[in-house]
């Protein structure tokens, strides 16, 4: 009996676990993906027109993007090299691709059936009743539910895997627009204190004549107090550029994640190139390629894959299928089959449909926002644009040019002893603060386009913007100090450095 | 009388364009006047416009008769007799004049000139002058000094009405004395004067009672064009920074030419809002007339500087006895200079050593100027840029060096021999040992 007992309960085994791999091979059990799912994301980042970062788990990589911020950081940032550096070196952005990994983990655990249950019992029998055997039990349960889920569930997991990438790289990209725009604040705000320490110099030298106007008897010491006044006050003006640097420099050490590296920009901010990207068309390019919207849509896919799991199964809490087997206290083994299903009689699923679907709707409704809220940026971004443009250009092509011009007739006035070295200075102090002003309207640009570009999925139509660098007064370029002006018969208002 | 053949004999020896167009209008008005007699002018003075061959030539091209007045740079205002009547016709209108090479001025004016064209009549004449009033706004003419009928006396509203653009007024008087006087608008003086409306009216006496060899007469007026601008602010009352002598600023002024013996007489009359001291060196001379009338020559006495009041006339008679040349100018040192900033501040005794490099490097052009003086400005000017339109402040290059000089100022040229008085002589030839000569160091 013992052999035909066991001849029994063999193949019933045996046929379970081929049912069971069986199905794992169907549900297409996932992997954790080596690179933890970096590698997608890099692939999207490159795709929006960002140098490819490399992101990876392994050491030797890692080194590799150390040398890489190493190098550039040598050689002085612009915009695109600062977002470089950013995307390879901010922590804060490694921390959110890791959710990329835990959406894989989630992946791999969605993806796999939960492990069958096996219960054994041994019962010893009261010796009244005679029997002497001991009662064995042994059953085997495997959740069926689970397995017939599988292939949804394993979809919608991997729905959410994009979600996850496509929310990765959207921060990625979102921090390499924060770091342009924070690098054009830092290279804007070197300009302005030139600019301003300019002002102050030129001051300061009006200053000195008073000085020693009123040392020779010419001057009242109220006249001297007014100009020496000036001159602190502009001082003060040029300090709090100082400071408006060293934020502006801070900022762009935050979001590089450099921490107390140092690093300087590579030169000026560039000049306003001849056009802004074309404004037709911005709108579908950012609902076809914003990355967050992508994600969230993937969320709606993964929620609508989620729903359609609580409408398909709503009638049943768990099914469960098995073996059993009892020795009874005679020695003699029954075997059989088992079956566990839940009877759906007070509750046919109705809260786990009804909240999958709000789920799903909540998500929709998320998607829909994000599309308007996205349109309403791109096209809000785009006419600022245009507007800083005019702007800018007003800045560059009428007001600097008069300024020069007043300048240059200021000069001629003085030459016939028509006016002071006040007036003169004065005049040369407006010129500057024309340039200042001309500098911050070309940063607001260059400022807005990276938000644009960003706001539209990464990449903008047409080739990248090219531009001069930006043209300022000698002795005003950022990577020279103030005191560094060139000799007298270079004529002021060539190009910068 | 006039007539055409003889209007086109005097136009082709009129000097200069300005007398072109009251000429024409003469021709017109002939035209329309009917038939001319042919023949010569019973009036000695008829024919002044074609300078007869005796005549001393006069100073830059005003038409020169005897014993008639040099008004230099200035035009003469033709006539012609109409029914025993001397008519004149003056236009006022938009005009522009050179102060000096380098600088224009949109001044007002009449016939094309400031001051406008001289006119000159005598003791006696009946006198009938037609204004035509091409300028944008209304005008009258007043005739300071003159004793006429009140409804002639051009004071706009009060004796007559304005003479409004496009009109033509007439006025026409009896000339009861002899003198120097003026004619200019009583029509918005403000505008009208300081954008140089104004004009010699001399009266000669019927008999010579003081003849002299050379008779000048200068305008004296004050502007304000501001640096860079062409046309005189009316709202300035002060702060003027141009000072003419006939609407010209030395070095453009015309020097006044005599020969050494001559007597000479110098109208001076003042229509600015500042009096003027005018000096003349190396001379004395006695103040003879004012607009008032002769003085009689026992309450005269004698004077280098006369002070000419606004709004008044100063005649003065001397012998050029002395051979040079001798500076003639208003003794307020900032009448004698071109346009200089009245806000600048003083750099005398201020070294700017040391600075001037610093401030170069924000403005390559700028040069430490004034801390010796302001001397130097003559030469900086030379190679320097002002601003348009405008001259520099001090001018004018003599046989020694600069002379500094600007606005009222000029040279009055004694020569034993002299060729031509319608010759600029040159430079004077100094005796040898005559000359301030250096003896240190």
């Amino acid at each position: 009996m013992p052999q035909h007992r066991s001849a029994l309960s063999r193949p019933l085994f045996g046929r379970m676990s081929g049912l069971l791999s069986g199905l794992l091979f169907l549900a297409g059990c996932a992997g954790m993906p080596a690179d933890r799912g970096l590698s997608s994301v890099s692939e999207i980042v490159a795709a929006r027109g960002e140098v490819r970062p490399v992101w990876s788990v392994n050491a030797t990589d890692e080194l590799e993007a150390r040398n890489r911020v190493q190098a550039l950081l040598a050689g002085g940032l612009d915009a695109e090299e600062a977002a470089e550096v950013a995307l390879l070196q901010s922590a804060a952005l490694r921390a959110g691709l890791e959710e990329v990994g835990i959406s894989h983990a989630d992946l791999v655990s969605a993806s796999r059936p939960a492990n069958p249950l096996a219960s054994f019992f041994a019962r010893f029998p009261d010796g009244s009743t005679g029997a002497r055997g001991t009662n064995l039990g042994l059953d085997l349960t495997q959740s069926l539910l689970g397995l017939l889920a599988l292939p949804s569930r394993t979809a919608a997991a991997e729905a959410r895997v994009r979600a996850a990438t496509l929310r990765a790289a959207d921060e990625a990209l979102l921090l390499a627009a924060e770091t342009r725009a924070a690098l054009y604040a830092v290279q804007a705000a070197k300009s302005v204190a030139a600019m301003r320490g300019l002002a102050a110099q030129a001051a300061g030298q009006a200053a000195e004549l008073s000085r020693r106007l009123h040392a020779a008897g010419n001057l009242s010491a109220l006249r001297l107090a007014l100009d020496e006044a000036e001159y602190e006050e502009l001082l003060a003006e040029a300090g709090r550029a100082q400071a408006d640097l060293a934020e502006a420099h801070a900022d762009a050490s935050r979001l590089m994640g450099l921490g107390e590296t140092a690093w300087d920009v590579s030169g000026p901010l560039p000049g306003l190139p001849a056009n802004d990207p074309a404004a037709e068309g911005l709108v579908l390019l950012t609902l076809d390629n914003r990355l967050d919207l992508a994600s969230a849509r993937a969320l709606a896919d993964a929620s609508g894959r989620e729903h359609g799991l609580a409408v398909d199964w709503r009638f049943l809490d768990d099914l469960a299928a098995g073996a059993s087997a009892e020795k009874e206290t005679d020695g003699r083994w029954v075997v059989g089959p088992s079956l566990e299903i839940s009877i759906p009689l007070f509750d046919q699923g109705q809260g786990r449909v009804a909240e999958a679907e709000g789920r799903l709707r909540r998500q929709i409704w998320e998607v829909r926002a994000l599309a308007a809220d996205a349109a309403a940026e791109v096209r809000g971004l785009a006419a600022r644009l245009a507007a800083r443009r005019g702007v800018a250009e007003r800045l560059r092509d009428r007001v600097v040019p008069l300024r020069e011009k007043a300048v240059a007739e200021w000069q001629k006035h003085y030459n016939f002893m028509l006016a002071g070295y006040a007036e003169l200075l004065a005049a040369k102090r407006a010129e500057y603060r024309a340039y200042e002003d001309y500098v911050t309207a070309v940063r607001d640009w260059w400022i807005l386009l990276a938000q644009l570009r960003r706001a539209s999925g990464g990449r903008l139509p047409g080739d990248a913007p090219r531009a001069e660098p930006l043209r300022l007064p000698d002795g005003a370029a950022p990577t020279k100090p103030p005191a560094d002006a060139p000799a007298p018969d270079h004529g002021h208002g060539a190009h910068a450095h | 009388m006039f007539t055409r053949r003889r209007l086109l004999a005097a136009l082709a020896g009129l000097a200069g364009g300005a007398l072109l167009r009251p000429a024409r209008l003469l021709a017109q008005h002939q035209d329309h006047g009917g038939h001319a007699a042919h023949g010569a002018s019973p009036d000695p003075h008829a024919g002044h416009a074609a300078p007869a061959p005796d005549a001393p030539p006069a100073t830059h091209g005003t038409p020169a008769r005897p014993g008639r007045v040099i008004v230099p740079d200035t035009p003469a205002l033709p006539w012609r007799m109409s029914g025993g009547v001397k008519e004149f016709h003056l236009v006022a209108e938009p005009v522009e004049r050179e102060f000096a090479p380098g600088m224009t001025v949109r001044a007002w004016g009449y016939n094309g000139s400031t001051p406008g064209p001289t006119i000159e009549a005598t003791e006696g004449d009946r006198v009938r002058i037609l204004v035509s009033n091409r300028l944008p706004e209304h005008t009258s003419v007043h005739w300071h000094g003159i004793f006429l009928p009140n409804g002639m006396d051009g004071v706009g509203g009060l004796t007559q009405p304005h003479i409004k653009p496009g009109e033509t007024y007439a006025y026409e008087f009896d000339l009861r004395q002899h003198g120097t006087f003026m004619y200019h608008p009583h029509a918005d003086e403000m505008v009208q004067l300081a954008a140089g409306m104004m004009g010699f009216f001399i009266v000669h006496p019927r008999v010579p009672e003081e003849p002299v060899d050379r008779d000048f007469a200068i305008m004296l007026h004050a502007w304000a064009v501001h640096p860079g601008t062409s046309r005189p602010d009316p709202a300035v009352m002060l702060d003027f920074n141009l000072f003419t002598f006939n609407s010209k600023v030395w070095p453009a002024t015309s020097p006044l030419i005599v020969r050494k013996g001559d007597r000479v007489r110098l109208r001076l009359a003042n229509l600015s809002m500042d009096e003027h001291p005018i000096h003349l060196h190396g001379h004395r001379f006695w103040v003879g007339a004012t607009d008032g009338g002769v003085i009689p020559p026992s309450a005269r006495w004698p004077e280098t500087t006369v002070l000419v009041p606004v709004g008044a006339t100063r005649d003065v008679l001397f012998i050029a006895d002395a051979p040079g040349d001798w500076a003639l100018h208003c003794h307020k040192s900032h009448h004698t200079m071109n346009p200089m900033g009245h806000d600048i501040p003083n750099m005398l005794g201020v070294s700017q050593a040391g600075v001037e490099e610093e401030i170069r490097k924000h403005l390559p052009g700028y040069m430490a100027m004034g801390e010796t003086g302001m001397a130097d400005m003559q030469d900086h000017a030379a190679h320097m840029q002002g601003p348009a339109n405008t001259l520099p402040m001090m001018a004018g290059r003599g046989p020694f060096g600069n002379i500094e000089m600007g606005g009222m100022f000029t040279v009055l040229k004694v020569r034993e021999h002299l060729a031509s008085y319608d010759r600029d002589p040159g430079w004077h030839r100094h005796p040898p040992g005559t000359t301030a000569r250096k003896v240190a160091p």
